[in-house]
């Protein structure tokens, strides 16, 4: 599904990926775990196509297709999800009225119907469920005035909503209670089938108690510098990150 | 399970329709219907003016009133202090007065001018039924001379005169007499003098006392003739205990040179009354590239609120002409009168706007509240002027100012020009004011989901202006939405 | 019959400046002639001047003034800072006093002189950067500064030095029977990743009507640093035009506060140029005023480089029929992206018949900024003088402590202690 082949990229010069490879296939959940630094929210926002970051080297592709030579509402079209660390608030557009305009443009991109306004507001409702997003939040404007846990919560619901192949997880546990965190795994478990993929980025291991993965990436100074299985993220847990950061410098 | 209410829905269907005009970036109402005209020839003097009042078959003391205008003008010089530039107007190179040939009398809609109709029609006014339904009395405009009044006899029932001001003239000319000018008298300024001197029709509203108007009234303005300059002027009174929500929209269609509009609009309040303004505003607003052909846009708004405990609220979305001098104002004369502005003005392409307000405190415990949000985009200038006064002996005055600068691409201006002018100690004014891009992080949230940039930007200039938006009337703001977004077309990219 | 009195009245007010310039410095300024050329076409500002529409200048035009002559000081101890430890320069009626003066402390790291006794190599730098920060003659009052001034302040940091103490200019006006004029000219320049601090206070000692016009030029080079604090505690028949003018080059800081305690008409226009980028800049005043005073603090903030901040901070206690003015122009160049520009004016009332006007004006032709501005106008916090009577405050006390608190914030940021304490008694002393 996802092929990452050497890529290399920067911000404002600063060379933030120095070859990365990886490689996802459907129905895979990867975690990739790597110290304050190393890359793991530039891999995100590479995918998702963050406009002040450069790629010099390497190609993505997605079910064959180029993802470089995509606009990020295209890779949104095209079945690519970013789970986003800080959600941006959008004072006075409703979260109903965004999520509609969203819904539709993807199912355009797709060759889709629009839906009609009955049958969208019934997948909110059925969709809001999963996550237990409270009702009134989809009253109010996108992402203002929620807290934490709440913006969270309504990343996981869009995430429902656009039915992607690929969900970017982009250190999503952070700032959630032990609660908010189950209520998400939750979700995220029960969204996972045999033909989506999920890419979870975070720094510790709690979360993949919940959310497991198939397999752990270690990612280091901008490059995949140990893989293995779920077991991997107990033994970093235990050793921490100096043991890896030994083991790459050698 | 009904917390799921319907109410979106109209605005989400909306959007869509935003989605499919995008694809088309012509000025929507870029036509010219072909209306044969009956106008009085090019320029402007005394002539012209008694050709405009005979036309109109006008009393001897409305010619009287126009020429002392007109005199008063002539030793006047055009103002030059907004944010504004274009070429010097050359006024005797205008039609002052330009009428759609008609019967006479019209009893229905049938005996309209199908032309008219269609151009209604293609301008998405439901004249006809539709506005029966909505509630909605509408004294269609089109090139100076009111064509059709539907609910007159409705309105008639509780005493309420909305009219052509040309027949108001003939059948209530104590009440024009007493209030024309009574606000913006035809001294006031530059334009205002023209105005008084050659407007040709208009409209005008009297709200009997302790009446609340049943239904929204509204008229639509339309430029039609080439050519023609378009000098309305609307009075509304709303006598002690009434209110009133007035609606007014334009449109105008897609032209060479540039025309001139001159407005005046006033408004009078008494004890206890209340009238409601809202406008929204489209007017072909020029050549996005070299600004060739749009209109200008010079209108003098000012209300009175002489009663006690009175209120006047303007309300404008501000996204045509391509250039916008307009200073909706109020006079708070009676103790405890409240103003209101609440106003969105999106520049795109050349167009120029200077808008704002004038909240002038004389009574005490008067109240104001200034809302403005500016949206400039692509070559434009985009200025927010207004005067907050508190007289010295309006004690207990309050005013709050909130006036935003919102701009998309890096070749346009935004710009600020607040006059706070306090007399009294215990007046309150509080101004506040923010000039910003538009968030890119925004539009990359709206990218991620897959909503591209123009629709992105489109959600989040809605939302930018929602709180204006919400003081519209509802059928108003979802015109208004599709407005703001189709008129930031093009500027990005 | 009434246009030609006019006339006479501002060329009266004109000529009057004639006479200051007449002795022995002529040759100081290299640009008198064309400045005095450009008083042909230049004109007084009346009511309908944008700039000058809250301050009308006919009470200060229709004096018939005479040149200040000398006057002796015996001491300056009362117009010292207390527990200030600086440079002293005294200028009495506009002329130097060197024996009132004290120069000493900065004497191994910089250039601190009156323009009456600058050195050879002094004078030439001065004749070569005046007129840098100003431009051409395209005010009046600053050109009549240019063509008539004689006397002030040249402060020169070399590269790379540091203030060891601050410089204090003491400036005192001692009145005469007729009104007065005087006029004063400065220098400061700070270059490359220099460093001073500048205090300035203007003082009336005695009765009688004065003016005074002011141009002060700043050049703040590379990553270079100045603060100056003004304080304006002249009478109340004493009027002032001061006019700053600021450049500011590449990382450097410049601050600048005003404390207007006193005075009749005062206008202080401060102009402050960003010609280089990461610039940061602070523009700070308060003004107290009670009976018939007018204090009119005009300023323009011109973002002409990329990233720079710029703070503005303006504050009010407007007493009795005193007037408060505050204009503040922001502009923002086309190319001036990631400007941060901030611009704030509150003021409270305490009278009936006190009158302000605020102006914010902002021009912003780049759409990578943050700018804001805000003013309020009222009076004081009533919820607060309850709460502090409530707890047996009396009601003048609790007055003068809403009052002092408010104008504080002022002050706030200011690095030199005593002059915080100084500002906090004389916000005191005021009520």
């Amino acid at each position: 599904m996802l092929n990452i082949n050497n890529i290399h990229a920067s911000i404002e010069e600063q060379q933030i990926l120095k070859g990365l490879n990886l490689q996802i296939n459907p129905g895979e959940v990867h975690a990739i775990m790597g110290p304050n630094g190393s890359g793991k929210s530039t891999l995100a926002s590479v995918l998702a196509g963050r406009e002040e970051y450069e790629v010099s080297e390497g190609e993505i592709l997605f079910e064959g297709k180029d993802l470089l030579d995509l606009d990020p509402d295209e890779r949104a079209g095209e079945g690519i999800f970013l789970a986003f660390q800080y959600p941006v608030e959008i004072p006075g557009v409703s979260m109903t009225n965004f999520m509609r305009t969203s819904v539709n443009s993807v199912r355009e991109y797709r060759g889709q119907e629009a839906l009609s306004a009955s049958a969208f507001l019934k997948l909110m409702k059925e969709k809001k469920k999963i996550v237990d997003l409270d009702t009134t939040l989809t009253k109010r404007s996108v992402n203002e005035g929620f807290s934490g846990g709440e913006k969270k919560r309504n990343e996981i619901f869009q995430m429902a909503m656009l039915e992607p192949k690929l969900c970017i997880l982009d250190e999503t546990d952070s700032g959630l209670d032990i609660d908010a965190l189950k209520i998400v795994s939750n979700a995220v478990n029960q969204l996972r089938n045999e033909h989506n993929s999920f890419l979870v980025i975070t720094h510790y291991q709690r979360l993949l108690n919940y959310i497991v993965p198939d397999f752990v990436h270690v990612l280091f100074d901008g490059r995949i510098v140990k893989s293995g299985g779920k077991e991997l993220a107990l033994e970093l847990e235990e050793k921490g990150y100096d043991w890896i950061r030994e083991g790459a410098t050698v | 399970m009904t917390e799921e209410t319907l109410a979106p829905i109209p605005d989400l269907s909306e959007d869509e329709k935003i989605i499919q005009e995008f694809t088309d970036r012509k000025y929507e109402y870029g036509w010219v219907s072909d209306i044969e005209s009956d106008k009085a020839p090019k320029g402007l003097n005394e002539d012209i003016i008694r050709f405009i009042s005979a036309k109109k078959e006008e009393p001897e003391w409305m010619l009287a009133y126009r020429l002392k205008a007109y005199r008063y003008w002539l030793q006047m010089e055009e103002p030059e202090w907004a944010h504004v530039e274009y070429p010097r107007i050359d006024f005797q190179d205008v039609y002052y007065y330009a009428a759609p040939k008609q019967k006479p009398k019209l009893d229905s809609l049938d005996e309209v001018d199908p032309e008219l109709l269609n151009t209604f029609k293609k301008l998405g006014i439901p004249l006809e039924e539709q506005k029966v339904l909505a509630g909605v009395a509408v004294d269609a405009v089109i090139d100076s001379v009111s064509v059709k009044t539907t609910y007159k006899e409705k309105l008639a029932e509780k005493g309420i005169i909305f009219c052509s001001f040309s027949e108001a003239i003939k059948d209530h000319p104590e009440l024009i007499k007493k209030y024309m000018g009574a606000v913006v008298p035809h001294t006031d300024n530059y334009y205002a003098a023209l105005n008084a001197a050659v407007f040709t029709d208009g409209s005008f509203v009297y709200i009997p006392e302790g009446v609340r108007c049943p239904m929204e009234l509204s008229t639509y303005f339309r430029i039609n003739e080439k050519n023609t300059g378009q000098f309305e002027r609307t009075l509304i009174v709303a006598e002690a205990g009434s209110y009133v929500s007035y609606l007014e929209g334009c449109t105008a269609p897609m032209r060479d040179e540039n025309q001139l509009h001159a407005a005046v609009v006033e408004l009078i309040t008494m004890d206890n009354a209340e009238i409601k303004y809202s406008t929204v505003q489209n007017w072909y607003p020029g050549d996005m590239e070299t600004g060739a052909g749009g209109i200008y846009n010079f209108v003098t708004k000012r209300g009175l609120c002489k009663g006690r405990n009175s209120k006047i609220s303007w309300t404008q979305v501000e996204t045509g002409s391509a250039i916008t001098w307009k200073y909706p104002s109020c006079i708070l004369k009676g103790d405890n009168s409240e103003g209101e502005f609440y106003s969105v003005a999106v520049t795109n392409g050349r167009q120029q706007a200077d808008t704002g307000t004038k909240m002038i405190h004389l009574g005490k415990n008067t109240r104001s509240i200034i809302i403005s949000k500016g949206i400039s985009a692509g070559k434009s200038n985009n200025s927010y002027r207004g005067l907050v006064k508190i007289h010295k002996d309006a004690a207990n005055a309050r005013n709050f100012s909130q006036c935003d600068s919102l701009l998309i691409g890096d070749r346009c201006g935004a710009h600020t020009f607040p006059y706070i002018e306090v007399g009294n100690p215990s007046g309150q004014v509080e101004h506040e004011a923010t000039t910003s891009k538009i968030g890119e992080d925004q539009i990359f949230y709206c990218n991620q989901r897959g909503i591209d940039e123009e629709t992105a930007i489109g959600l989040i200039v809605n939302g930018y202006a929602k709180e204006v938006l919400n003081q519209l009337p509802m059928e108003f703001a979802v015109e208004a939405q599709k407005l703001l977004s189709i008129s930031l077309e093009g500027s990005v990219g | 019959m009434a246009t030609m009195a006019t006339n006479s009245i501002e060329e009266a007010f004109i000529n009057a400046f004639r006479p200051l310039g007449l002795n022995g410095t002529r040759e100081l300024i290299p640009t008198r002639e064309a400045a005095e050329a450009s008083l042909q076409n230049l004109k007084l500002p009346g009511r309908k001047t944008e700039s000058w529409k809250y301050t009308s200048l006919r009470p200060i035009l229709k004096r018939e003034y005479r040149p200040i002559s000398a006057a002796a000081i015996s001491s300056i101890d009362a117009y010292r800072i207390p527990d200030l430890v600086s440079d002293v320069l005294v200028f009495v009626n506009g002329e130097y006093s060197k024996e009132l003066s004290d120069i000493s402390h900065n004497q191994d790291v910089l250039e601190i002189s009156a323009l009456s006794s600058l050195s050879a190599e002094n004078k030439e730098a001065f004749q070569q950067k005046m007129g840098t920060a100003i431009g051409e003659n395209s005010d009046i009052f600053s050109a009549l500064n240019t063509a008539y001034a004689k006397e002030g302040t040249l402060l020169l940091v070399p590269a790379g030095k540091t203030s060891v103490a601050p410089i204090h200019l003491i400036h005192l006006t001692v009145p005469e029977a007729t009104a007065t004029i005087s006029q004063s000219r400065n220098l400061f320049v700070v270059e490359k990743n220099a460093s001073a601090q500048l205090i300035s206070s203007h003082f009336t000692v005695g009765e009688g009507e004065s003016l005074s016009n002011t141009v002060t030029e700043m050049l703040v080079s590379d990553n270079a640093r100045l603060e100056v604090i003004q304080f304006q505690l002249e009478s109340d028949q004493a009027s002032r035009i001061d006019r700053i003018d600021i450049q500011q080059q590449r990382d450097s800081y410049c601050s600048v506060y005003t404390f207007t305690m006193s005075g009749d008409i005062v206008r202080n226009n401060i102009r402050l140029n960003l010609e280089g980028q990461h610039t940061e800049s602070h523009l700070i005043g308060a003004y107290l005023l009670s009976d018939s005073q007018h204090v009119d603090n005009y300023t323009e903030v011109h973002h002409k480089e990329p990233n720079c901040f710029s703070n503005e901070l303006y504050k009010g206690i407007i007493g009795d029929q005193a007037t408060g003015v505050f204009s503040g122009k922001i502009h923002v160049y086309e190319d001036a992206q990631k400007t941060n520009a901030y611009q704030t004016n509150r003021n409270i009332v305490l009278s009936n018949s006190a009158n302000i006007y605020t102006k914010p004006q902002l021009e912003i032709y780049a759409d990578d900024v943050k700018c804001s501005h805000g003013a309020t106008t009222g009076r004081l916090d009533e919820e607060a003088m309850f709460y502090l009577r409530a707890r047996g405050i009396k009601e003048g006390d609790a007055r003068i402590m809403l009052i002092y608190a408010f104008c504080m914030e002022v002050a706030e940021n200011i690095s030199i202690e005593p002059i915080k304490e100084y500002v906090s008694q004389l916000i005191q002393n005021r009520y």
